[in-house]
């Protein structure tokens, strides 16, 4: 009956301070919604492959690799040839299996689409019970002319999901059945499976020709995924102290001096942690990151936070105008339990108002936020009773940390005293209310100044001088496919007739590729060394003018000189010339670029260097420039660059395609601008900009919020003492300037613990660049930040500073 | 000094009007001991606050050292009342956060004093009042006689030549009020001119010109001999 009348009374004050009470529920409604937005988002990147039955037991094989001369490579990928020996020599392996990924080109009606297929072992689904929505897999998932198919693609290929036993063509002419279909895989699992077909020796054939090997019998291949299924009873870290003597045992040497143990690392990476703890390298999908994570986290935290100092500032504040009916109640007989229970009450039924609302901003607001993170996050996750359960917990906590502090404040108040002299009590509190706003705005500025960092550092590696031109580039891939390697020089030369394309260039990769072979050389100059690793790229001889590249000494690769041309990894190697770049030049030990021309470094063959070229940036700032080695081999051509002179974009990319397709009408055409692959590389910093942008926004609506709040009290409060100023003479001027320092005040203090702080931080993350911008320009930020912020509070304070100003000082006195 | 002529003071709040002042004609002369005495509600507050240009009449003239200042507007006032007028109110009305001395201070803020002329200022006027003592202390540590007299101290730190006190000693018990009203007749021996309410008869006789008022008229004017 009591928590009737108390709920009564608190819902009937709210409504009586109507203001106080909407920024205080706002403020905790839009810090409830930003916490539960990111809620979600950590407990997805938590919750990778967990939803896989029996995934505990399931492991991936990881290789770390010791090439002598250069970093260590963690890979998620391993040796294929590895997999029947793991399952043989461990008893504790139930099953291993292997994934590989390649691209193939498929038949839709008369075009072909680049997909990206799997090729699996017969016993993946053994180890990946998926579920199927069409279909059975049977034991054996072995006839090479086997396909399954996720619904996603049964749809796009025969536009229903009814599709077992149609077929699909790839471009190399054969159909493949469909043995069932598979449900489409929630995007928190590791790897995807939109075409599968079974691993075999008819898809990955051993070359005729040459006579080499099938690529998955090649140890020196590490582009194969191994999983396997262990005892529920085996340990792994047992597994993982084996793994040394098995590689000595089964492995093939990397050479003569080194055994494979000294090379290469094996390790089981448990299936739960591949998103977030597995090898950065070789990846299926970008690894999460446990920084992001944290960071989020403790924005969350902060966000929440500056919400509840928001709740207990002004609830106190408000307190001293609630003095006189505390002391009332008081004296009526109000026991102090039963004035602590009242303030309680109201406290949790605005927190569990705020709740409500900040339910409704996230559902509207999901959408869009989904977008942001690029994941698509379901409500369903909040609709589980335990979710549910923990928020509800998280905002009753939420309302007994910040109502507290005014319930306490409020009884402890004497009534005597207040009755008498009509004063409050909380003046002492003024100093609390005060550390309050500080850390609210501390937290405000560092991260206007995290968000300015990230964003201008993104506009620097966006912007930055690469060494070579990226306007007007145009980037055709599959130059490797088997249907069209021998015919490359004849689409080079058919598209340069153009009108619109001005310079062709064949190469190996082009800037933005990650994968990049490396090569090692223990002779230079006619010197034996430690073998020096270069990055190797094939180019022709229309590479530096295309790319518009210059010469920094020697001259440009021939193409009237044989000896130009190299023949690698063949029978009939030869010696050839090379051009290096400037970072190769001082990695060789050569003094000067003049100094390294006509100098030779000897793999297998010899290498003359004729002309060295500066050093371009093929990568992002995270990465140095890597040494690199340019020669001329046709074998090793994967992509073809287009200069386009100028006119009609969307003209030229058509004439380009119907070249492309009367010539290989089996393969897919994939244009591509050079200077957007290059910026999708920075996808997730803009993204993760995005976001500080917004949690910024949010710090500061949510702490803005706080401030009118509290300034409006304030004001209030300090009518009587506005009023003698203005009597002993002050204008209206001095009283504004008066009040809006108060609250600068605190804004300063919070300014100079932001900054050190924010400095620190930033240039520790940008850190991670290689190439950055310079460390001193946070200095600055750090400036603009707490600008920005003083002028939020002044904007927030002086609406209400000047209103009190100008009331007639007789009012403030007369009713003293 | 000043002289009020046909002064009329009207206050409306929705629908009803109370006419406060009601054709009041007053002069007061430099150096004048002025006592402004009548029931409650009679208008001396207003008349006080018209005086001291904390508030404007409706109609009528207000001759300020032979300037009407009745039309002007708040800034206007400002600057006068600064420069002449000191204030003492009933309950004080110190800044509870200040200090004695910063109370006294305040008066000074305003007026583009050096601050080492200021503290001077503000330690010879605390002499004079005998709170120099307290010069640290905070209101709520004070009597009210001590209070009141940090108010006079504080009327009078800017030389201002007329102080206007409403009810001083209202607050104030017998022997407290008698202090204070010592000290309002040695200012105005020295020259300040005093206008005061009170509803004491024997405070009033420290003035030489009472003045009563009934619903907001001057009923009569008494001169002590
Ligand atoms: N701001 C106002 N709005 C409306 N009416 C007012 C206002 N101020 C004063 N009054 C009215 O004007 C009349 C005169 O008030 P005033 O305060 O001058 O009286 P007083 O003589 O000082 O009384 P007391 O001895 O009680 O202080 C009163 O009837 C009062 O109600
Ligand atoms: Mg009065």
């Amino acid at each position: 009956m009591k928590l009737a009348n108390y709920m009564i009374s608190a819902s009937r004050n709210l409504y009586k301070h109507k203001l106080f009470s909407a920024i205080n529920i706002l403020g905790l409604a839009i810090g409830f919604a930003t916490c539960i937005l990111i809620m979600l988002f950590i407990k997805d990147e938590l919750s990778f492959d967990s939803w896989i039955p029996d995934s505990e037991n399931i492991y991936r094989v990881e290789l770390t690799s010791f090439p002598p001369g250069t970093r260590t490579f963690e890979l998620a990928a391993t040796m294929g040839p590895f997999k029947p020996f793991i399952e043989q020599d461990f008893s504790e392996v139930e099953l291993a299996s292997r994934l590989r990924y390649e691209k193939r080109n498929v038949r839709l009606g008369d075009d072909y689409i680049a997909e990206q297929i799997a090729f699996v072992d017969s016993n993946f689904f053994q180890i990946f019970d998926l579920p199927l929505a069409q279909g059975i897999v049977d034991q054996s998932f072995d006839d090479p002319a086997e396909v399954i198919l996720s619904e996603k693609m049964a749809i796009k290929y025969f536009g229903e999901i009814n599709v077992v036993g149609d077929s699909l063509t790839l471009s190399n002419g054969r159909d493949y059945r469909v043995s069932a279909v598979l449900k489409d895989l929630p995007h928190t699992t590791h790897f995807d499976l939109n075409l599968v077909i079974p691993l075999s020796y008819s898809e990955f054939p051993k070359d005729e020709e040459s006579g080499d090997q099938s690529i998955l019998d090649d140890w020196f291949n590490i582009g194969t995924y191994i999983y396997v299924k262990v005892d529920r009873s085996a340990n792994p870290v047992n597994l993982v102290s084996q793994f040394p003597a098995f590689l000595d045992r089964r492995a093939p040497r990397p050479n003569d001096r080194v055994i494979p143990s000294e090379r290469w690392q094996l390790n089981l990476m448990p299936l739960e942690d591949i998103h977030l703890k597995g090898a950065p390298e070789a990846r299926i999908k970008p690894k999460g990151s446990m920084t992001t994570i944290m960071s989020f986290a403790l924005i969350a935290l902060m966000i929440l936070i500056i919400a509840c100092f928001n709740f207990m500032n002004l609830s106190t504040a408000r307190a001293s105008l609630r003095a006189k009916e505390v002391a009332l109640r008081k004296v009526l007989g109000a026991a102090r339990k039963d004035i602590i229970v009242q303030f309680l009450t109201e406290a949790a039924l605005m927190a569990f108002t705020a709740f409500l609302i900040a339910l409704v901003i996230v559902e509207v607001s999901l959408p869009y936020y989904s977008i942001l993170i690029n994941k698509i996050l379901g409500i369903g996750v909040l609709h589980s009773p335990v979710m549910m359960g923990l928020l509800v917990i998280l905002t009753f906590f939420v309302a007994l940390g910040a109502g507290a502090h005014p319930a306490f404040i409020m009884s402890s108040f004497h009534p005597s005293r207040i009755l008498t002299t009509g004063k409050s009590e909380s003046v002492g509190s003024i100093k609390f209310r005060t550390a309050l706003v500080i850390i609210q705005f501390t937290i405000c500025i560092s991260l206007i100044v995290t968000t300015l960092v990230v964003y201008t550092q993104l506009e620097y590696s966006l912007d930055r001088d690469a060494g070579y031109n990226k306007e007007n580039l145009i980037v055709l891939d599959s130059i490797n496919d088997p249907l069209v390697i021998g015919q490359s020089q004849v689409l080079k030369n058919r598209l340069l007739a153009l009108p619109n394309v001005s310079q062709a260039t064949l190469t190996s990769s082009v800037p933005a590729d990650r994968l990049v072979p490396i090569l090692g050389f223990g002779n230079v100059g006619g010197q034996s060394v430690d073998p020096i690793l270069l990055r190797v790229q094939s180019i022709d001889h229309d590479y530096l003018s295309t790319y518009g590249i210059n010469m920094v000494a020697g001259r440009n690769l021939s193409r009237n000189r044989g000896d130009d041309v190299a023949v690698y990894y063949d029978e009939d190697m030869k010696d050839s010339n090379i051009l290096i770049n400037q970072s190769a030049v001082s990695k060789l030990g050569f003094k000067s670029p003049q100094d390294a021309i006509g100098k030779r470094i000897i793999d297998e063959v010899a290498f003359t260097i004729v002309g060295v070229i500066p050093d371009i940036h093929l990568q992002t700032t995270r990465e140095e420039i890597n040494p690199t080695f340019y020669y001329i081999d046709q074998k090793f051509y994967n992509k073809l660059t287009l200069k386009i002179s100028s006119g009609n974009m969307e003209r030229t990319i058509a004439d380009i395609k119907e070249i492309w397709i009367d010539l290989f009408p089996q393969v897919s055409f994939n244009p591509q601008f050079l200077d957007e692959k290059i910026a999708a590389q920075y996808k997730s910093d803009q993204d993760q900009g995005q976001l500080f942008l917004l949690f910024a926004g949010l710090a500061v609506i949510i702490s803005s919020l706080g401030l009118y709040g509290l300034a409006s009290f304030t004001a209030d409060r300090r009518i009587k003492e506005i009023g003698i100023r203005k009597v002993m003479g002050a204008t209206v001027f001095d009283v504004v300037k008066l009040l809006v320092w108060q609250f600068s005040k605190p804004v300063m203090i919070a300014n100079l613990i932001a900054w050190p702080l924010s400095f620190y931080i930033m240039s520790r993350w940008l850190e991670n660049f290689s190439y950055r911008i310079d460390k001193l320009t946070i200095i600055g930020f750090c400036f603009a930040a707490g600008g920005v912020a003083l002028l939020i509070a002044w904007v927030t304070v002086a609406g209400n500073s000047i209103r009190v100003a100008k009331s007639n000082p007789i009012k403030a006195l007369r009713y003293e | 000094m000043l002289k009020l002529q046909d002064l009329t003071k009207a206050y409306r709040t929705d629908e009803v009007e109370t006419v406060a002042l009601n054709n009041v004609n007053i002069e007061i002369e430099h150096g004048e001991f002025v006592a402004i005495m009548g029931p409650s509600g009679c208008g001396k507050s207003t008349l006080l606050n018209i005086i001291g240009m904390l508030d404007t009449p409706t109609s009528g003239h207000y001759f300020f050292q032979d300037e009407d200042v009745a039309g002007y507007s708040e800034a206007q006032l400002g600057v006068i009342r600064k420069q002449h007028i000191g204030f003492i109110f009933q309950s004080f009305n110190l800044i509870d956060e200040l200090s004695v001395a910063e109370n006294i201070e305040l008066a000074l803020l305003y007026h583009d004093i050096p601050a080492s002329e200021r503290k001077e200022r503000v330690a010879a006027v605390m002499d004079k009042v005998g709170i120099a003592h307290r010069a640290k202390h905070m209101p709520s540590q004070l009597s009210g006689g001590q209070q009141q007299r940090v108010a006079v101290a504080r009327a009078v730190v800017g030389n201002q030549s007329m102080i206007l006190a409403d009810e001083p000693t209202g607050n104030l018990d017998t022997a407290h009020g008698q202090e204070v009203m010592e000290m309002l007749q040695q200012l105005n021996e020295e020259g300040t001119t005093i206008v005061m309410v009170t509803h004491s008869p024997s405070h009033a006789d420290y003035a030489r010109r009472t003045i009563n008022l009934l619903d907001g008229h001057v009923v009569t004017e008494s001169m002590r001999a």
